[in-house]
């Protein structure tokens, strides 16, 4: 451990309780701190302080559960059925029992503060009036499933109360032990479990309580009462709290290191990076599999289903800085490739065919209707017509093996996601008569038009997913397979996919440019609903578009657009995106950035990045928006570093700042090799520990151990020295 | 015993304002209380004004108006949406006016209110900003409705020139959109209507679906038109009875006078 994860708290800790004050350890870069106590706002703030291993989330609620305040404990990939209408009627997840409640008294909350230190992935809170409280928070990053709470004030308001609650949790059965609390839940698809412990320690006007809990969740039967051994295994009884506190700083010091991106002179963008970066990591395990849901651990919103935002916007920066935390969510998938399988068989095709919203079974869990403004009941077309997931999977596969280098799998459970993918879309394209290859009936990533012929975005993504199908089938394999490949490459080849020469550009989908032209950001302020603004039948039949879709393809397959695209696909359509999803602007941002437009690129980044800390789409209180924070990363590394990972296991990096910026920072992992990255404006510094390929523009290089200097000029990079 | 205080002047609509003000009084368990001001003595009251009537000669109404509102015990000011009052030389409306100056919920009756007539107050329309000021500004007076059984529908209306936060992610983040401001603005029993367009007319659609017997509008009491454009629209479209509610309300508004017992913000 370096001295700065023993960052002197630690010790001030041991000596004096819980008595460091919270402005010691605000950090501008660093802490995100919550000042008040406000019942309108509690809910946001439960969200942007939630505390997460990957396995168990537990909102950053106060611990006495004031006005507004909705506190939960879940667990990923642990669902109940729904029990309602539209979309209550499908699975959530069901909640486990509360570990964070004490009973506190007479405090002003208006004197309260919350710290989440991103560093060390601590909760902090303070209370000042009319007596000093202090809590500390943490979910074991070193230890998944321990949790440990923390707190000192006067015996008069501070009162631990019962270990665990059950509030929110149906089906929860509680037993009070000698040697604690025991809890679980249990739904109809899983239960989760907690044993707590919680010691009192009373001194001269002031109370210590130290409270453990241990979290497990599970499918199959669950287990029985544990034993008093057991439990103090379970709450690591042998390790001190200051030990547990130092495990777990370790542990996101380590994550840090291998995922920090630095933006100098921006502390407020700083923050805003850091803050979506703590989220992705703290919302995927590097054990079995991970089940991401769109909001993480972080709320009840989108009930924990996993959508594209897992695999295309989270999985990148995971893939890229600790693959484990990748493979996991690969697993989480390829454990449901039969019922992919089935989904298509039902649908008389071949192959596999994800569902758009999936959950434990890998049944498509997307609701059938929701409703909109008026009340009225609006069918949700996704599941049936998002197809597209289907290679969205299939890339984050092949994203995941280029940034890894994981070659075993992708010989093999990568392959055959490849291949029974590709299987869908070979028995899905429609050939007309002349031979061109189409896919009918479906929604891009723009939801405003949908059921469409030939989005781009679809065909594009098919066209490469029976491509990569087909590389990976070689002469070592059986000549039906090789057969069947043959097959892919003449229906990869035989796809339209809207493109035209003369323009340049691509048309979204067949009939796009028929619609009745209108320029969204000419109407009203964008970000905008435009679906709620114009009506649904009015969006569908004007050239609005929802977010990047034919944008999207530029941004996952930037070697597969001709030459020129990018630029004239901006002109298009960025005017004519609402930006009516939080995964928009993100995108936008790192477009504009690969195409040399940093600047622009700016404002949408910054938007992006701010849009749970600010609540921009009110949303926030059912937790994090885990897409929009990808979307982030990837502009940072995608966008203004240019950094892609080739086939080849070339890393590309092709650098755009701002021009306010001075600098930009990146931690990556490049086929197992971890890397820093720093960009300036007319500088590249590359730090390995060992040779590295790298192909800049203009320049094919090897990196020597250590730093490797590369300096612009004109539009090529050349090499400039090794520093040490 | 509080005071409704019904504010008379040279209208023609005399027995609307006054069915709407003991309809009021009867809803929020007021006494009913008519001041009628005047520019001559010996000008005869309007006819068939079954309930106590004080008569004022004043050539400064407003001014009138604004100490006859400040007494304690007036809870509530019921006025005509056309009536004028004696103003120096001339009869003119005050309503805007007086919005500004009294710091009691004002009811606002247009010349086509029924209301004490042939209905009674059983629902209103609540329109509502998203804000903790205006949930703070209605928190009394929602209380006071809830407690005598009127029906409430918020309204919150997006207004497509303003623009918003509003990221919509196909149906899940309406929802939970919705659900988080129900949780923050409404009680247990408020309905909910979230609406897109002009924010008047959105509301002036919905109070006539919903049946609304009046629409609540909380405001800052700032008359600019930038600052209270739906307030101007509402005053001159005269087709709804309005209850405005001042930015730190007293009487009925206060949330201390308040005998609900939801806890619910608003």
């Amino acid at each position: 451990m370096s001295a700065s994860e023993r960052s002197p708290d630690v010790e001030r800790w041991l000596d004096a309780g819980l008595g460091v004050g919270l402005d010691d350890l605000v950090d501008p870069c660093w802490t995100v701190v919550l000042t008040g106590s406000d019942a309108l706002l509690e809910r946001v703030e439960e969200s942007l302080c939630a505390l997460s291993d990957g396995r168990f989330g537990t909102r950053g609620s106060l611990e006495e559960t004031g006005p507004g305040a909705d506190p939960l404990v879940v667990a990923a990939g642990i669902y109940t059925d729904g029990t309602g209408t539209g979309l209550d009627a499908t699975p959530t997840l069901l909640p486990a029992p509360s570990w964070t409640q004490l009973r506190l008294s007479d405090l002003d909350p208006r004197s309260t503060r919350r710290l989440l230190d991103l560093r060390t992935g601590v909760l902090w809170r303070e209370t000042c009036e009319p007596v000093t409280l202090r809590t500390l928070r943490l979910v074991s990053l070193a230890r998944p499933g321990l949790c440990l709470l923390l707190a000192e004030g006067p015996p008069a308001v501070l009162d631990p109360g019962p270990d665990l609650a059950l509030a929110g949790a149906a089906g929860g059965t509680l037993h009070r032990r000698s040697w604690g609390t025991w809890a679980r839940t249990t739904g109809t698809r899983g239960w989760t479990s907690a044993v707590v412990r919680t010691a009192v320690e009373d001194g001269p006007g002031r109370r210590r309580v130290e409270r453990r809990a241990r979290l497990d969740a599970g499918t199959g039967p669950p287990p029985a009462t544990p034993t008093a051994q057991q439990v103090a295994e379970q709450l690591a009884d042998d390790v001190s709290p200051t030990r547990l506190l130092e495990e777990h700083r370790v542990a996101w010091a380590t994550r840090w290191r291998e995922s920090d991106v630095v933006v100098p002179g921006d502390p407020e963008l700083q923050l805003a990076v850091r803050f979506g970066l703590f989220h992705l990591m703290a919302a995927g395990t590097d054990h079995g599999e991970a089940a991401v849901g769109a909001r993480g651990l972080t709320g009840p919103a989108y009930r924990g289903h996993v959508f594209w935002d897992t695999d295309v916007f989270v999985l990148p920066f995971l893939a890229a800085t600790h693959p484990a935390a990748a493979r996991a969510i690969l697993t989480y998938r390829l454990a449901r490739l039969d019922r992919a399988e089935a989904a298509a068989t039902a649908l008389g095709r071949t192959g596999a065919r994800f569902p758009w919203e999936s959950a434990d079974t890998g049944d498509d869990v997307t609701p059938a209707q929701a409703f909109g403004l008026d009340g009225e009941p609006i069918r949700i077309l996704t599941g049936r017509y998002q197809e597209h997931i289907v290679s969205d999977v299939a890339w984050s596969a092949v994203h995941y093996a280029h940034w890894s280098g994981d070659r075993d799998f992708a010989r093999t459970a990568g392959r055959r996601l490849l291949i029974e993918t590709a299987r869908y879309w070979q028995s899905r394209v429609r050939r007309d008569a002349d031979g061109r290859g189409h896919i009918d009936q479906v929604m891009g990533p723009d939801e405003y038009h949908a059921p469409v012929d030939d989005n781009a975005f679809t065909n594009g993504m098919a066209r490469w997913n029976l491509r990569q199908a087909a590389l990976a089938v070689g002469g070592q394999d059986p000549p039906a397979l090789a057969r069947e490949a043959t097959r892919w490459r003449d229906a990869a080849a035989s796809l339209v996919d809207g493109f035209d020469p003369e323009t340049g550009r691509h048309e979204q989908f067949l009939g796009f440019d028929a619609l009745e032209p209108l320029v969204i950001s000419e109407l009203t302020e964008v970000p905008v609903a435009a679906d709620a603004l114009l009506g649904h039948e009015r969006t569908a039949r004007v050239q609005v578009v929802k977010q990047a879709d034919v944008l999207m393809l530029h941004h996952l397959l930037p070697d597969d657009a001709p030459v020129g695209s990018l630029e004239a696909d901006l002109q298009h359509y960025l005017p004519l995106t609402a930006h009516g999803s939080s995964l928009s602007p993100g995108i936008h941002a790192a477009l504009l950035a690969r195409a040399g437009r940093p600047d622009a690129a700016l404002p949408w980044l910054t938007l992006a990045a701010r849009i749970d800390l600010d609540d921009l789409t009110g949303t926030t209180a059912g937790g994090l928006h885990l897409a929009a924070a990808g979307s982030v990363w990837q502009a940072l590394v995608f966008g203004m570093l240019g950094a892609w990972p080739g086939s080849d296991g070339v890393l590309r990096l092709a650098p755009h700042l701002p021009q306010a910026w001075p600098r930009l920072e990146a931690r990556l992992r490049v086929q197992g090799v971890p890397i820093r990255v720093s960009a300036g404006h007319d500088h590249l510094e590359v730090c390995t520990p060992r040779a590295l390929r790298l192909h800049l523009p203009g320049a094919r290089v090897v990196t020597e151990p250590g730093a490797n200097l590369y300096r612009r000029r004109g539009e090529r990079w050349q090499a400039g020295g090794r520093t040490s | 015993m509080t005071r409704t205080l019904c504010l008379l002047g040279a209208g023609q609509h005399t027995a609307t304002v006054i069915d709407a003000a003991r309809d009021l009084a009867n809803t929020l368990g007021t006494e009913v209380a008519v001041l009628h001001l005047v520019r001559h003595v010996g000008t005869p009251p309007p006819a068939g004004v079954a309930v106590p009537l004080r008569q004022q000669v004043t050539t400064d109404a407003l001014a009138e108006a604004v100490t006859a509102a400040a007494a304690t015990d007036v809870v509530c000011l019921v006025l005509g949406a056309e009536d004028r009052f004696p103003v120096g030389a001339d009869d003119l409306p005050v309503i805007t006016e007086l919005a500004t100056r009294v710091a009691v919920p004002m009811l606002v009756v247009p010349p086509s209110s029924v209301l004490g007539h042939t209905t009674h107050l059983r629902r209103v329309l609540v329109p509502h900003d998203g804000s903790a000021r205006t949930s703070a500004r209605l928190r009394g007076l929602v209380q006071r409705l809830r407690a005598a059984g009127v029906e409430r529908v918020v309204l919150h209306v997006l207004d497509p020139h303003a623009g918003h936060g509003l990221l919509q992610e196909a149906a899940y983040d309406l929802d939970a959109w919705q659900r988080e401001f129900r949780l923050r603005h409404l009680g247990e029993q408020d309905a909910l209507a979230v609406r897109y367009g002009e924010p008047w007319e959105r509301m002036r659609q919905e109070a006539l679906k919903v049946g609304a017997d009046a629409v609540v509008l909380a405001w800052g009491q700032q008359r600019s038109p930038a600052r209270a454009a739906v307030i101007h629209a509402a005053l001159d479209d005269r087709s709804l009875p309005l209850l405005l509610v001042p930015d730190q309300p007293r009487g009925i508004g206060s949330s201390a006078s308040a005998t609900g017992t939801d806890a619910a913000p608003s």
